[in-house]
């Protein structure tokens, strides 16, 4: 393997060698603490917090980000860690060498939505910081640097993913600070205003404690399920399940929840669960400055792996194996520039529901991926025929797709909105005991197992025997 | 006229990308990557499992 070969390899959706896979503990908490903080976060704790008061509300989300992060590190994590691959190439032993495309699609669709919402908070903050700075006056006028800024993010974006993952571990190396920011933003508020934070009730909470509480679970698992798409491609840089299972959960299930009190307590004593409009009440301009760069760097971090998450899952699709890593970033980057530039605006007001819509995949995807690995194929996966794409190839199944993975995939989808519509949050009376990403998972998982003893017996799949 | 003869051999599949080829081959050589050990199931079932089910029953009664 020449050197060039290996400098190149964390661009490629191939599997890395034991050499190449360099990243310890603690580079990879770095970069998935960095990734998994941003201003969703206000967002998940403002959601949390019209249901819940703040305690009830972080231990419930707590527990569900901790609960959901197990999931999605049970079903990613042992194939892309094994062999060095990212998300969306450990799903071709369920979805087939063809079939892939679904859970490509759901990764690229949910990524660059979410990056695209991402960097016009990060233009938007910007603007706001440049004002308080006295950079720029406060008009109309600003709204129009909200696409220049997005232009300019982008291409910072792209300069630092030309070095691949180590541009991504650069950029979390100095962007992992706001987390302490973050941190520091929670203790002003919980030590200035605790009696009225402990008195608050939250705006639109049931009769029903059980489905107020159910939902602030259910929130957490829902948040950290979406890691989904991120997870591979960093994970795929340790060099062991040993070095990956602490950094995952306590690097990228810890902060979420605990930044996510940050938009919990601001909605619940503030009325508002954006920091940069409650830090200018409880501390003057100087902590809003503060705070806007917190939400800058948040965002920014976060976008960047995204970024690269999002490249190394194209680099599946045959046609974009042999296109350069420039081309790629691209490609990747120029959906969430053109967004920020001409739709910054409708896409903020209209495209959260869309996401959310997309959300409800990644539950029974996972459902679907631990019952493949652990029960199926009892830790068997072929690496050579992950990237074979040939009718006499295990995973070609028929036509390149298993039709039990998108049954199970169906069936998972249809059970989440039975169980809770997630826009209207409109639920079915099992719903506050089981919540609806768990019944979800396992419809999916079960429905996956029983179509493929089908599958098997027809002698597809290269399922072990027993 | 005659039937050109089948082969008996299986289909093959296409030759994967060289560079490709040589990854998968030093991956197969150097042996099996384990996923995890007991120590990370350990540390899973404590943080995915008992740590939430405490936090959820004290969230319940706080």
């Amino acid at each position: 393997m020449t050197t060039r070969a290996n400098a190149q390899a964390d661009e490629s959706a191939w599997p890395l060698l034991p050499e190449e896979r360099r990243w310890g503990a603690a580079r990879l908490t770095l970069t998935l603490a960095t990734t998994a903080a941003a201003t969703w976060c206000y967002l998940i704790g403002e959601s949390v917090g019209s249901y819940l008061g703040f305690i009830k509300g972080g231990l419930a989300l707590g527990a569900g980000c901790m609960i959901g992060m197990l999931l999605v590190l049970l079903a990613a994590g042992p194939t892309c860690v094994r062999f060095g691959i990212d998300s969306i190439a450990a799903t071709k032993p369920q979805f087939g060498s063809r079939g892939w495309v679904v859970p490509a699609a759901l990764q690229a669709v949910s990524i660059i939505g979410w990056n695209s919402l991402l960097i016009i908070f990060f233009a938007k903050s910007a603007v706001q910081l440049s004002v308080a700075l006295g950079i720029l006056d406060l008009g109309p006028r600003n709204a129009a640097l909200v696409p220049a800024l997005t232009v300019l993010a982008c291409t910072i974006i792209f300069a630092v993913l030309r070095r691949g993952a180590t541009g991504v571990s650069m950029v979390s190396n100095i962007l992992v600070a706001h987390v302490f920011i973050g941190l520091w933003m929670l203790y002003l508020l919980v030590s200035r205003r605790w009696p009225e934070l402990i008195a608050a009730q939250p705006p639109n909470a049931s009769s029903n404690h059980l489905w107020n509480y159910t939902t602030g679970i259910e929130l957490g698992i829902g948040a950290t399920l979406s890691w989904w798409p991120y997870i591979g491609a960093m994970i795929r840089m340790a060099p062991n399940g040993r070095t990956i299972v602490l950094p995952v959960m306590l690097g990228m299930a810890a902060p979420v929840p605990i930044l996510s009190l940050i938009g919990l307590a601001g909605s619940l004593v503030l009325k508002s669960s954006d920091p940069t409009e409650w830090l200018r009440i409880v501390g003057g301009p100087a902590y809003a400055i503060v705070s806007l760069t917190f939400v800058t760097a948040a965002n920014f971090g976060t976008t960047t792996a995204g970024i690269y998450a999002s490249a190394v899952g194209l680099r599946n699709f045959a046609a974009l194996q042999e296109r350069t890593w420039t081309t790629l970033l691209l490609i990747t980057i120029a959906p969430v520039a053109l967004v920020g530039i001409f739709i910054p605006e409708l896409f903020f007001a209209k495209f959260g529901n869309f996401l959310a819509l997309i959300g409800v995949a990644f539950a029974p995807l996972c459902g679907i991926q631990i019952v493949d690995y652990f029960v199926l194929r009892r830790g068997r996966i072929d690496i050579r025929a992950i990237y074979a794409d040939a009718p006499d190839q295990p995973y070609y199944f028929w036509r390149g797709i298993n039709p039990a993975a998108m049954i199970a995939l169906a069936a998972g989808c249809f059970t989440y909105i039975a169980f809770l519509n997630p826009l209207s949050y409109r639920s079915i009376a099992p719903y506050p005991y089981l919540t609806a990403s768990l019944p979800s998972a396992t419809a999916a998982a079960l429905t996956y197992f029983l179509t493929s003893l089908l599958v098997n017996r027809a002698g597809r799949g290269g399922y072990p025997r027993p | 006229m005659t039937e050109p003869a089948h082969s008996n051999l299986a289909p093959q599949a296409p030759a994967l990308p060289p560079p490709l080829e040589a990854r998968i081959a030093a991956i197969e050589i150097a042996g099996r990557t384990p996923d995890f050990d007991t120590s990370g199931w350990l540390w899973m079932i404590v943080l995915g499992v008992v740590i939430p089910l405490m936090m959820l029953a004290a969230g319940w009664w706080a």
